[in-house]
């Protein structure tokens, strides 16, 4: 890769995005809509529907390697790896236009109000610079522009939340865990999904494939390749795929001037612009930074606060497989949450531990899923005659998890690694990462409270897993919000304390996880970023 | 030809790294009946119907564990057929990481086959949209109101 800039003489764009993921589809579609010049750079591409691996026979073998959710295993052409020698997770994204939305389950809870002031209630972490009331108005936009499904009027929320379109059934699984819910007296509510029950602008009516987290065949999943970008592209973005970012420059003033990216031939070009939104995901975002040190910045840039890559959030999962003598039809979709529960999340001190997690009951597709999920028996009741009958199973399984609330740390963190790089010379991000002990506390507990629901319901055999390595691909709080430059990197509205035209848009900003899926909040945070973007843009160009 | 490399997309092989030689197929076929045997209505792996082909679907799908899967083969082809479940299972015990996949992918060419989905009832992931109706008649059972009976459950915060 040579170090020469290429190209001296693009011009500038008003907002130059990086990471076409949730947060830079939002982005870049609200600052073109209002008019700007916007360009969106991808180190990915696109992917087609009918590219997920679904659409073959042998899906379930493709998700174990081609497929996987993890970089490191998959190790696409737009991967890099992640250093996670010293980690107790595996953090997962996927690299393309769409982000990690291509694999996401699209389950679509909104922070709860006690998430924003977790240290006035109980104690840890900080309170939010913004509250539950501040964010709702966003929530309301981008749910009604992706199509969000579900049913008003959750009790677990304040009043005042509906949804764009009529929720998806239950299914067979679903109101078995709805019915074991009623009998523990359980909180639950029908699943709020970012997948359409009717055609929606770009996005097709949900067929119900059951293979949401595998990428949908049917386009019918808010994808953020499918819905929002190509909005951004009618209104006049520009999104350059296979474009991989090594460095945000900035002046000898501290303003960000543009950055600098790898194409595909190795050839390093510059794009000048008059404002910067990183939306890398909570893993990149940092990285990126990082990457971006130089002489005036040797901690990396936007990091006086040293904050920069710290407090990484990853929302450990833990699950328990519960399987029927009926047959539940368990293949059937969505997955999307058929039901979840908020009844274990917010803090109960009597439970020795702070904070809590959000339940979720899924389908459980494919036989051979189903094999996998069984490995641990010994191997006679696996392998043998015993096999037929687990993958009779596979119809008749209910699969309740649980992202458990993951507290900031700060020795929890993003750096750079001193050992691997990825394929353009960049050193690869260093995972540092520790379950807590009260994360291990609310993971336990967890998995004895979903124990219970499968009991409830009449399950026969129940498969519980108390930590998913290999699953966090909610990245989480590495460059966050703050009113004070000296703790945090960024303002409420996503802008460096440090610099005047570098903004985050991701996952990085959150102040603590809560436990619900964060991809609903990240857009939401991404829609606030992208109109002070643009409110702030479009009064420097006035003045100028 | 090979079709070109995508940057996000991976290439979709449907044939094995390379072509198996007929005793190495016919291992291959004793270790899938070892670990698949018949029982009651389900034929043995090898019996299952177009279960080569699908073998070889399976292992282009997981062309990564191509080369521990033939290591594995070379071991096990002279094990004698009395003596294969316990080789089998020794390997289970000590080398997961090529148990796992030769056995991924044994199993997933066997519940490929039309005929064994057929007989576990499962359809394949396919379209099929809700109707109209199906969500509004699920919430018209009552199951949502010992939930809406018991109201509100979050918690305040100052200023939500």
């Amino acid at each position: 890769m040579t170090s020469n800039i290429s190209n001296t003489d693009e011009p500038t764009v008003d907002v130059l995005v990086i990471g076409a993921g949730p947060s830079g589809a939002v982005v870049t579609h609200t600052a073109a809509a209002a008019g700007l010049s916007v360009i969106c750079l991808e180190q990915g591409d696109w992917v087609n529907p009918s590219d997920f691996p679904a659409n073959h026979p042998e899906w379930e073998l493709l998700i174990q390697h081609d497929w996987a959710h993890d970089p490191n295993v998959r190790a696409l052409p737009s991967d890099y790896p992640v250093d996670v020698t010293d980690s107790d997770m595996w953090p997962v994204m996927f690299n393309a236009v769409g982000g990690s939305s291509i694999f996401y389950g699209a389950e679509w809870p909104r922070l709860l109000p006690s998430d924003f002031r977790v240290k006035t209630l109980d104690g840890v972490a900080d309170d939010w610079p913004i509250s539950y009331d501040d964010l709702k108005p966003y929530h309301d936009e981008v749910d009604e522009f992706i199509g969000v499904s579900g049913v008003g009027g959750d009790t677990a929320y304040p009043e005042g939340l509906d949804y764009p379109l009529p929720p998806h059934p239950l299914g067979k699984p679903g109101m078995k865990a709805a019915e074991a819910a009623n009998k523990l007296g359980w909180h639950w509510w029908p699943g709020t999904n970012a997948i359409p029950s009717q055609k929606y602008k770009t996005l097709e009516q949900c067929g119900r494939w059951g293979v949401c987290e595998w990428g949908c065949p049917q386009g019918a999943k808010a994808s953020f390749d499918l819905i929002y970008m190509p909005q951004a592209q009618q209104a006049g973005a520009q999104v350059i795929t296979g474009a991989r970012v090594r460095k945000v420059v900035t002046d000898d003033e501290g303003n960000v001037t543009g950055a600098e990216w790898v194409d595909r031939d190795g050839t390093v070009r510059f794009q000048p612009a008059r404002s910067v939104v990183l939306c890398a995901n909570g893993i990149g975002t940092p990285r990126l930074l990082l990457l971006s040190a130089d002489d005036h910045h040797p901690d990396g840039l936007a990091n006086s606060s040293g904050m920069v890559g710290r407090n990484l959030m990853l929302h450990p999962n833990c699950t328990a497989i519960g399987y029927y003598d009926e047959n539940l039809e368990s293949w059937r979709g969505p997955a999307g949450q058929l039901i979840h529960s908020m009844q274990f999340y917010e803090t109960d001190k009597s439970r020795g531990f702070v904070r809590g997690a959000k339940l979720h009951a899924l389908p459980t597709p494919g036989p051979l899923n189903t094999i996998e999920a069984h490995r641990e028996l010994d191997f006679d009741d696996l392998w043998g005659p015993a096999i037929h009958d687990v993958a009779r199973r596979s119809s008749n399984g209910i699969l309740w998890a649980a992202n458990s609330e993951d507290l900031p740390d700060p020795d929890n963190r993003v750096t750079l690694s001193p050992e691997q790089v990825d394929s353009d010379g960049l050193p690869a991000p260093k995972i540092h990462y520790t379950v807590s002990e009260n994360t291990r506390k609310i993971l336990k507990f967890t998995v004895e409270r979903m124990v219970e629901a499968h009991e409830a319901a009449g399950a026969t055999r129940i498969i519980t897993q108390e930590l998913w390595v290999d699953q966090p691909g909610h990245l989480l709080g590495t460059a966050r919000m703050g009113d004070d430059p000296t703790t945090s990197v960024v303002d409420s509205y996503g802008k460096a304390h440090d610099v005047d035209n570098l903004y985050i848009a991701d996952g990085s900003i959150f102040v603590t996880s809560g436990s619900a899926n964060p991809t609903c909040t990240i857009s939401a945070l991404a829609l606030r970023v992208g109109k002070k973007v643009v409110e702030n843009v479009s009064a420097r160009k006035a003045q100028s | 030809m090979k079709a070109a490399r995508r940057l996000s997309v991976p290439v979709r092989d449907t044939h094995p790294p390379r072509e198996m030689s007929h005793d190495e197929v016919a291992t291959l076929l004793r270790i899938a009946d070892c670990l698949i045997p018949a029982a009651g209505p389900n034929p043995a792996a090898s019996n299952a119907e177009n279960y080569v082909e699908y073998l070889h679907l399976a292992l282009a799908a997981r062309a990564d564990a191509f080369d521990a899967v033939m290591d594995a083969v070379a071991t096990l082809a002279a094990v004698p057929d009395e003596e294969l479940r316990a080789a089998l299972k020794h390997m289970w015990a000590t080398d997961k990481a090529t148990f796992d996949p030769l056995s991924a992918i044994l199993a997933g060419a066997y519940f490929m086959t039309p005929q064994v989905m057929a007989l576990i009832g499962y359809p394949g992931q396919h379209r099929d949209p809700a109707g109209l109706e199906d969500a509004a008649n699920e919430l018209e059972t009552g199951i949502l109101e010992p939930v809406l009976e018991r109201g509100s459950i979050y918690i305040s915060a100052a200023g939500e």
